[in-house]
């Protein structure tokens, strides 16, 4: 009997040692930061042309770092993963320690040897395509790359973005290759492909937001480098209609399903400019005489653009893009003789096809067509009149001209 | 049964009996030719209509570097969907309970496979030892037996287990277990016959064990036999329950929508399946010594009698170092699986080692940081029973202080939790100081300094009764010191220079750094060992005179490696993310997020509690059992000789 008893002591001991040491360890892995990583959620269901470059550069950001505030994520001394997982290996912020694979940090860094680190990413991409070694890898994979299929086609830095998310073995960085396969099998997953798995529309966000991180619409491609690129229109992801959500109140957005003048009419474009082919366009006397297949090839060559390019504020190497600045950064240049007066928020309101429309309508208006719709520019463009002399067209210049963009 | 030895008829049999168990072990096999031949005629009845469809395999290349293509011989991975494929309890996670009872079927398992594995080397000693020293011999039988009867016990609960296991899999995640189920059909039923058979072979071992049990005889070999038969079975057996969780991990032999391309053995030989199943098998064995360490000292605890005592003072000592011997290897088998997952998936290598999953490895850290120190602490404490050891002593409080010091290394994370200000006041996450400890030079210093440590106090432990008698015990000494000194300034010397180069450079120091330490373990030990021939002992070995304090450290030690195999195993599983099968089967259920460590530390700790209760059930039945006094003191052969510490 008193064998039994000690035998139960000892029991006794050993479990409240066993206790203390199991609660310890609890409580240690307690003490430690808590992450719950979550499973990502299935592609959302997008409408690409009812969404804005701003809104696809916000998701842009939601997936790569599964946050829309990734600093603060990193200041927790947490690792900002999103869906997408590219911090991972890419290196984003000077705080975040990544070195896996090339960086994509948004700030040039001209304190640095390597010419293509002086450049943004966006900048960078553009160069890529002109390498040698992008050469090199267009007949390595003539026949297609094995995993993907793709063979290397881009031809812009925007189509080089979106090659690379489909294909990373299509162009790998110098230095970034695994090893023993002297830089020509890149580590990076294929995008679309498990365990990543993102949507056509997701990959165009992830590229929105490398594109203009920093602030920049203006160097904004991505639903067109993807289109070009693949040589077909995005698809729209959104499910059965029943499934789309329904717009949120809130500002109104123009949409790609509108005619130029329900766009024309939501954004209250009209009350300051005259538009020919826009029956409500008629009476502006704020802003410029919009006939842009005529404006902007001129404009983009004037000296007063090429002092803004110079100072680093306009953008815009195309008629076409000059038209998409001047309505998504109007400050970035005005129009000599207005002031910078326009509204500053529509980059937050047109999806990405509702701008196509606009854009699309505005370049195919001339002077021939403003003829036509019996309008004129005002007194203080400088290009001068565009009516005869006995043109019925009433000037008033009475007030101060202002919103110049355009 | 009466044994003749050398009897013609008792040859006959054993003969007889092992060809039976032989054949029985390749009879599982037989039916796979069947299967695989009626699925051939069924697929060539097929392929006469349409011919078969092939699909390329989402691992495999074939000679020329395109994806291996084979022909479809299932169905696609399924689109999961909550609740239909999915089933619950209460308001509990499924998958929580599911953990729970794979945890404790899978720690049943692993005692009971590595008992045995223990109980072979240990009857295989007895019978080498037997020849020149009997009582010896029959010391180190007894105590292979005494450990045997332990895991019989345990082999009931973990069958039991097993079955709770298959139906909690059935009830919960029905989905997901056909489709596992489907896959591996043709090697399904070989794992249940092979279980059968295991129980057999178990069995005859067991009961056979005195009845076959003629010192170092034929009658002895044949039972070695047996062990050897049981083990290789229940390797087999742990491999293909590893090569389902290998294949969850990192599918191979299936196309992208995961139908089987009809070869089983690149199901079965996934990209990370060997290196897994390497670093279990070590794993188990370094946990089954835990276990038997643990049982021991609950028996050296409880002794009455100095008899009692002094013979689980030994077994646990031999358990101890058993286990330990299996524990320094499993840090590089772990270097080598990290070193697969990234060569296999990056991104699952980075969310291990530097993304959502990277604090495990601070606990994980944390847990081996534990057991060295344990062990250590354990070795000085096991001296107090070798007149002598005094001389060594000093040399304790130096020794804690380099595995405190290399603990603390080991454990400063890379960046520290902060508040906005706290970071805008240090300049960073990483500390200007501190964070230079949390990068790999400085952790690969610390635990290869900690083994090489852990080797030199077992040296010491070897030593600590003895007088050395070798005429070149100077030059021996010598070349030891210069060894250890050598081997750390080695590893301190790479472990700072790691950081001035580039990183791919950097890993490549592991290599040099590893070799330092085992050199100091494979020809430190060795020499020390041959200084030790010849030797007198100042005093013998006084077994059962350890202190408390050293029981009680080897129960932390097997707390330890419990505890460390739950915690490896919740990253293991969870590095899968939201896919039950990686990149080929989704996890479409509510618990598909992975939880936080707090969450696994606490699920953990109540597994090992778990565990452990259940144990001591099994060895309280097995204590109902014993009638058999243990050999005493008096009797133990090589008490009081001057045998080496390490071969005790």
């Amino acid at each position: 009997m008193a064998k039994k008893k000690s035998a139960y002591v000892v029991v006794f001991k050993v479990a409240l040692w066993y206790s203390f040491i199991l609660g310890g360890f609890a409580a240690y892995t307690n003490w430690l930061p808590q992450i719950r990583g979550d499973a990502p959620e299935a592609a959302e269901a997008i409408d690409v042309n009812n969404i804005t470059p701003d809104e696809l550069k916000v998701m842009g950001e939601s997936i790569i770092f599964g946050s829309n505030d990734p600093l603060g994520v990193l200041a927790k001394g947490e690792g900002p993963i999103g869906k997408g997982q590219c911090p991972l290996c890419h290196r984003f912020f000077m705080e975040q320690k990544a070195d896996r694979c090339p960086n994509l940090l948004a700030l040039p860094k001209p304190d640095v040897d390597d010419p293509l680190l002086k450049l943004t990413e966006e900048a960078r991409s553009h160069e890529r395509v002109k390498e040698s070694r992008y050469e090199e890898f267009k007949e390595l994979h003539k026949d297609g790359e094995k995993n993907s299929g793709i063979v290397p086609h881009a031809e812009t830095g925007g189509q080089y973005l979106i090659e690379s998310e489909y294909c990373p073995n299509c162009f790998v960085v110098m230095g970034f290759g695994l090893k023993g396969t002297n830089d020509t099998v890149s580590p990076m997953p294929i995008i679309n492909k498990p365990p990543i798995l993102l949507a056509d529309t997701e990959i165009v966000a992830v590229v929105s937001y490398l594109q203009t991180r920093d602030g920049d619409m203006n160097l904004w491609t991505a639903k067109d480098s993807w289109e070009e690129y693949w040589g077909r229109e995005l698809v729209s992801e959104a499910g059965e209609e029943e499934e789309v959500a329904p717009v949120a109140a809130g500002p109104p957005v123009a949409l790609g399903s509108e005619t130029p003048e329900q766009i024309v009419q939501k954004m209250t474009c009209f009350a300051c400019h005259k538009i020919p082919g826009i029956s409500i366009a008629t009476t502006g006397m704020i802003g410029p005489l919009l006939i842009e297949g005529t404006n902007s090839p001129n404009r983009i060559k004037s000296a007063e653009y090429k002092k803004a390019v110079k100072d680093g504020k306009a953008h815009a190497t195309t008629a076409r893009g000059y038209v998409i600045e001047s309505i998504m950064d109007p400050g970035a240049f005005i129009v000599p003789g207005f002031a910078d007066d326009m509204l500053k928020d529509f980059k937050h309101k047109f999806t990405v096809s509702g701008l196509d429309v606009l854009v699309d309508h505005l370049m195919a208006q001339t002077v021939e067509t403003a003829i036509a719709d019996g309008l004129d520019r005002l007194p203080n463009e400088k290009e001068g009149s565009i009516l005869p002399p006995s043109g019925e067209a009433k000037l008033d210049t009475g007030k101060p001209l202002t919103n110049g963009a355009g | 049964m009466s044994i003749t030895r050398n009897g013609k008829k008792e040859k006959i049999g054993a003969m007889l009996l092992l060809s039976m168990m032989a054949m029985l072990i390749l009879l599982p096999f037989a039916p796979i030719n069947v299967s695989a031949q009626e699925e051939e005629a069924a697929a060539e009845g097929a392929e006469e209509a349409t011919g078969p469809e092939m699909a390329k395999d989402v691992f495999y290349w074939d000679a020329n570097g395109d994806p291996w293509e084979g022909p479809v011989s299932g169905p696609p991975a399924p689109e999961l969907v909550y609740p239909d494929n999915y089933g619950t309890y209460g308001n509990f996670q499924s998958r929580t309970l599911l953990w729970i009872s794979n945890q404790q079927h899978l720690y049943f398992g692993s005692f009971v496979l590595a008992v045995p594995m223990f109980v072979w080397v240990m009857e295989l000693v007895g019978v080498v030892l037997y020849r020149k020293d009997p009582k010896l011999g029959k010391k180190f039988d007894d105590l292979a037996h005494e450990m045997m009867k332990i895991s019989l016990t345990a082999y009931s609960v973990t069958a039991i287990l097993g079955g709770v296991l298959i139906f909690t899999f059935l009830a919960l995640y029905p989905g997901f277990f056909g489709y596992l189920s489907s896959i591996f059909k043709p090697v399904m039923h070989i794992y249940a016959l092979l279980f059968i058979l295991e129980s057999g072979v178990l069995y005859v071992f067991y009961y056979g064990w005195d009845a076959m049990n003629d010192g170092c005889g034929d009658w002895k070999y044949g039972h070695m036999a047996i062990g050897t038969m049981l083990n290789a079975i229940g390797i087999v057996l742990m491999v293909m329950a590893n090569t389902w969780v290998a294949f969850m991990q990192s599918p191979s032999g299936v196309d992208a929508q995961g139908r089987f391309l009809g070869d089983i053995w690149k199901v079965i030989h996934t990209p990370l399946m060997v290196p897994i199943v390497i670093h279990r098998i070590l794993g188990n064995a370094a946990f089954g010594g835990g276990v038997v360490a643990a049982y021991a000292s609950f028996r050296f605890l409880s002794a009455k009698t100095p008899e009692e005592k002094a013979h689980y003072d030994w077994m646990s000592y031999i358990a101890m170092f058993m286990g330990v011997l299996a524990l320094i290897p499993l840090p590089f088998a772990g270097y080598w699986l990290m070193r697969e997952i990234y060569a296999y998936r990056q991104q699952m290598g980075i969310t291990l080692m530097g993304g959502l999953l990277a604090w495990v490895f601070i606990m994980q850290a944390t847990m081996i940081a534990t057991l060295f120190i344990t062990v250590n602490y354990y070795l000085m404490q096991a001296m107090g029973r070798m007149p002598g050891y005094e001389r060594y002593a000093p040399a304790f409080k130096w020794i804690l202080a380099i595995l405190v010091i290399s603990t603390i290394s080991w454990l400063t994370p890379h960046t520290l939790v902060m508040t906005p200000a706290e970071l805008k006041a240090m300049g960073g996450a990483q500390h200007p100081v501190v964070g230079n400890y949390g990068v790999m030079s400085a952790k690969n210093t610390a635990i290869n300094t900690m083994i090489t440590t852990t080797v030199l106090t077992f040296i010491l432990y070897q030593r600590s009764n003895i007088n050395i008698k070798v005429p070149w015990a100077w030059k021996g000494n010598l070349f030891l010191i210069f060894l250890f000194v050598g081997a750390e300034i080695n590893i301190l010397f790479l472990g700072i220079y790691g950081y001035y180069i580039p990183a791919n450079v950097r890993i490549g120091l592991s290599v040099p750094q590893v070799a330092s330490t085992l050199t100091c373990l494979f020809v430190g030990v060795p020499v020390n060992t041959k200084m030790l021939k010849g030797a007198t002992q100042i005093a013998p070995i006084r077994w059962g005179k350890m202190s408390v304090r050293g029981a009680y450290a080897l129960f932390l030690l097997a707390v330890a490696f419990t505890w460390t195999m739950a915690v490896m195993g919740y990253l293991r599983s969870s590095v899968r993310l939201h896919w039950h099968v990686n990149e080929i089967l989704r996890d479409n259920s509510p618990w598909a997020f992975t939880n936080p460590l707090g969450y696994a530390g606490n699920i953990n700790s109540l597994n090992v509690m778990l565990f452990w209760t259940m144990l001591l059930f099994v060895f309280w039945l097995s204590a109902l059992s014993a009638k058999k006094a243990p050999a005493s003191v008096e009797e133990g052969a090589g008490v009081g000789k001057a045998v080496p510490a390490g071969s005790h």
